[in-house]
């Protein structure tokens, strides 16, 4: 292979790497925006979906019915978590929430190494994308392409969503202005509810899909949250658009860091960020709805 | 030299005129009142002045002085204060803390480190001066969340008057009080000293009145009318402005 | 004790203003028996429960007062343990001039990140802290000629004092235990000085400071130097107690153990911090010895301190008494 169809199939890698890190920034954005709260089991849930994945992929014998289950199976438990941890909560100071948030991820953390111990677990492709294409010369694991294209419909989707729906304007509306949305008689908590759980969804099934690129072991959780952390303050928090634009460069940056300069590739991100921070604090992207 | 002017000042939030060429001056110790409909933008224009948000055109002076790009704390420091629409206090600390953190600042108490807050005697003296000037003297030891809603009023003056500004930005100063309550503010606020320059925003007409020599009307962020509460009064746009949003006809004595 | 200045208000009882004060010395008097009557075991336990009081301190300062939520805090504390642990190594292990480097550096390293991270506020603050921290950390496993990278450093040599004294476990406890009864005093001086005042006051209404003339960013900054500074001196305490020093030490778990031990303790006070350190540790060892799932439950202690007792053992403690006192 030529120099620059390694440099092509690095890029697509870290295109689906970025797309992988949209998923779950949006989600915690999306969290963020609407209950001023960061997510700090986030990274968690990722793991949550991964794991349940890997088990759930044997047991099933069905990569797609897998798939569908691990997301309801973590939507369910985000749901708990929301009602038992965070409801109570919301009359409180928004860092209490993400404190709680960030004692949950301690306890998945130490409950995924109890269950599944700490090595890599590793779950197939789907039969169906488990084939390598060639465009141009350049050989590409079909299933990188199939997380990309499901990262830019999600944020399709998610676009139309917010822009063109009833739901969303009452979102942005919820985002901008609390008090309104619940004045005009909408239930405020049901919502709440409803964007937590999404965003855990999300961060759920961004950890299925991603755990046949990546693997899937305890301390991943913390990897990811940091990860993604860092693509929404790059990003702007709040900011889908951000976010979107974000990932991309922290995902390129990552997997071309590693492939050319292996041992800095982490310090790279981190150099990414503070470079960005200096010269806009509030991120690329300035938040949206705010 | 007028103690504040603007400049044909505008700002636009998006597409939205918040507040659109508004040009004035005020001489030192006028009071004066800014009053118009809702979201005729008279918050925005205080948070303009006071340096919270930027004008987008325009100039602003204090003192003669070219204060346009100023951060809200120089603007204090030039001897600018405002109090807020909505309460803005320290709601764990006690009211007299509340207050000597601003005395603090005017006598330059900041970088100390060593020494005791309660070892500085003239921030003690200077702080019950302000407390005896708001009334709340008796209350100084309880916590301002403590407070019934008049008093947290009383004391958002009491912040802001503790700085010594030249000229008082005081938004709806009386928003929400008893009647009882507002005439005390009222004799509280005609006991300011001569020379300090007052400029009020508030729907309640009789603290207009008795108050202020001088109105001023905004509506949809543009100066409408300016001047004697008799010429206000008889100004067509002014009625068309009030009765035209549906505003209740007394707000303006009508 | 009573001063000129107070007379005028509702005096205080001497009791309940320096009841902290009051505490920390009864205690300091307390540990100071423990080398007399306890084993070398004991020794060991409150030297490192002391070295962590003074790391929890520090942070609690910061999320106490000006309310600075950091999540990075590890980063002071391990260029603090690897500055000392390599000048002890590579130069003299003089003890004042181990703390001082250590001090130093991670006053420095306090006044780029804050530089950095105070541009920021709220959840933007922490997350950036975050980061910024763990550059600091990637850093500390990358740069193998100084640090030893992911190994550690290893065989940093007993303190000393200019030839007079070469610390043992019993010297070196006291030692860790002066520098805590004077990290306390230096930021209880600090909180109720006229600066102390104003981060108090940006902590709970920054547009209002900002409306009365002061610009919070240079307040916080000291602040966050401050407490980066005193950091980086338990961590070069940690890194002489043990000998060794790894990337772990300002791994990001590290700062949310602080964290986790200042709720626990209780922030907005500064005795709560210690206590939450002596809490949090003597809690994770216990489990340690009987479970591996000694992080589960300090995260479910965690969670009930958030929901439960908010202001952590300083706020039991503080509604206990005036209960007692009606």
């Amino acid at each position: 292979m030529s120099e620059i169809q390694t440099l092509a199939t690095h890029m697509l890698n870290g295109l689906a790497y970025g797309f992988l890190l949209f998923i779950l920034a949006a989600g915690l954005s999306l969290i963020f925006g609407m209950m001023d709260v960061i997510n700090l089991s986030h990274g968690s849930f990722y793991l949550v979906g991964g794991f349940l994945g890997v088990g759930l992929v044997d047991d099933l014998g069905n990569w797609w019915l897998a798939l569908a289950v691990s997301v309801g199976i973590v939507a369910v438990l985000g749901l708990i978590a929301e009602i038992s941890l965070l409801r109570p909560m919301y009359n409180r100071d928004h860092l209490d929430q993400i404190l709680l948030t960030f004692g949950l991820a301690l306890i998945i953390e130490d409950a995924s190494e109890w269950l599944f111990g700490t090595t890599i677990q590793s779950m197939s492709y789907p039969r169906l994308f488990s084939e390598t294409v060639e465009v141009f010369g350049v050989v590409i694991p079909s299933y990188r392409l199939i997380v990309i294209f499901v990262g830019l419909l999600l944020a399709g989707a998610l676009y139309l969503l917010l822009e063109r729906t009833r739901i969303g304007s009452i979102i942005r509306a919820g985002v901008s202005d609390r008090e309104m949305v619940s004045a005009l008689g909408f239930n405020i908590t049901a919502i709440f509810g409803g964007v937590f759980v999404c965003g855990l969804a999300l961060a759920g099934f961004a950890g299925f899909i991603g755990t046949p690129i990546l693997g899937v072991y305890s301390g991943l959780d913390f990897e990811i949250l940091i990860l993604t952390l860092i693509v929404v303050v790059v990003g702007g928090l709040g900011s889908l658009t951000g976010a979107l634009w974000a990932s991309l460069l922290i995902g390129l940056t990552q997997i071309l860091g590693q492939a050319y300069f292996p041992s800095f590739a982490s310090l790279i991100i981190y150099l990414v960020m503070a470079v960005v921070l200096l010269v806009r604090p509030q991120g690329l992207f300035q938040r949206r709805y705010a | 030299m007028s103690a504040l002017a603007l400049e044909g000042v505008s700002k636009y939030f998006g597409a939205l005129p918040a507040t659109q060429d508004v040009s004035f001056s005020v001489e030192v110790g006028e009071r004066i009142a800014l009053v118009g409909p809702n979201g005729a933008g008279k918050t925005t224009l205080f948070n303009l002045i006071s340096g919270e948000i930027m004008p987008d055109k325009g100039v602003i002076r204090l003192g003669g002085q070219d204060v346009t790009q100023y951060s809200p704390d120089r603007m204090s420091e030039s001897g600018l204060g405002r109090t807020f629409q909505k309460n803005s206090l320290f709601m764990e600390s006690t009211v007299y803390e509340n207050v000597r953190l601003a005395v603090q600042r005017r006598l330059g108490i900041r970088l100390k480190v060593f020494k005791s807050v309660d070892r500085y005697p003239e921030l003690r003296r200077e702080t019950e001066e302000v407390l005896n000037r708001v009334h709340l003297t008796s209350r100084s030891e309880m916590k301002a969340k403590n407070l019934s809603y008049g008093e947290q009023r009383q004391l958002e003056l009491g912040i802001a008057l503790a700085t010594s500004p030249k000229v008082l930005l005081l938004d709806e100063p009386t928003a929400g009080m008893s009647a009882k309550e507002t005439g005390e503010m009222v004799t509280m606020l005609k006991a300011l000293p001569e020379d300090l320059t007052l400029l009020i925003v508030e729907h309640d007409m009789d603290v207009v009145m008795a108050l202020a020599r001088r109105i001023i009307v905004l509506n949809f962020g543009e100066v409408i009318a300016d001047g004697d509460p008799e010429e206000v009064r008889r100004n067509k746009e002014v009625l068309a402005a009030y009765l035209g949003v549906g505003a209740d006809e007394e707000a303006l004595g009508a | 004790m009573a001063t000129q200045a107070e007379s005028g208000r509702k005096t205080q009882s001497f009791v309940s203003v320096h009841a902290g004060t009051i505490a920390v010395l009864a205690g300091a008097l307390l540990l100071a028996i423990v080398p007399l009557v306890g084993s070398r075991y004991y020794v060991s336990v409150f030297t490192q429960i002391l070295i962590l009081s003074i790391f929890a301190l520090s942070l609690g300062f910061l999320m106490g007062f000006p309310k600075l939520i950091s999540l990075g805090h590890a980063a002071f504390f391990g260029v603090g343990a690897y500055a000392a642990g390599i000048f002890a190594t590579r130069v003299d292990p003089n003890v004042v001039l181990t703390l001082g480097v250590a001090l130093a550096l991670s006053l420095l390293l306090a006044l780029v990140i804050g530089v950095l991270s105070l541009r920021s506020t709220g959840i933007y603050f922490l997350m950036i802290t975050l980061a910024l921290a763990q550059l600091v950390y990637v850093a500390s496993q990358q740069w193998e000629s100084l640090t030893g990278g992911t190994n550690g450093l290893v065989g940093i040599p007993r303190p000393e004092l200019f030839g007079l004294l070469r610390f043992d476990r019993t010297t070196f406890f006291y030692l860790v235990l002066l520098l805590a009864v004077l990290s306390y005093l230096l930021f209880r001086t600090l909180v109720r000085s006229p600066f102390g005042r104003i981060l108090i006051g940006i902590g709970s209404n920054e547009q209002r400071m900002r409306a009365i003339g002061y610009s919070p960013r240079s307040y916080k900054l000291t602040a966050f130097v401050v407490a980066g500074a005193v950091a980086g001196l338990s961590g070069a305490l940690w890194a002489h107690f043990n000998g060794i020093v790894t990337p772990e030490d300002l791994h990001w778990s590290h700062s949310a153990e602080a964290l986790i031990m200042v709720i626990a303790g209780g922030a907005g006070t500064l005795i709560g911090p210690m206590l939450g350190a002596a809490l949090i540790w003597l809690l994770e060892s216990a489990l340690q010895s009987y479970t591996d799932r000694s992080t589960m439950i300090t995260g479910i202690v965690f969670i009930l301190f958030v929901f439960f007792a908010r202001n952590g053992i300083a706020g039991i403690a503080q509604s206990a008494w005036e209960r007692v006192r009606r």
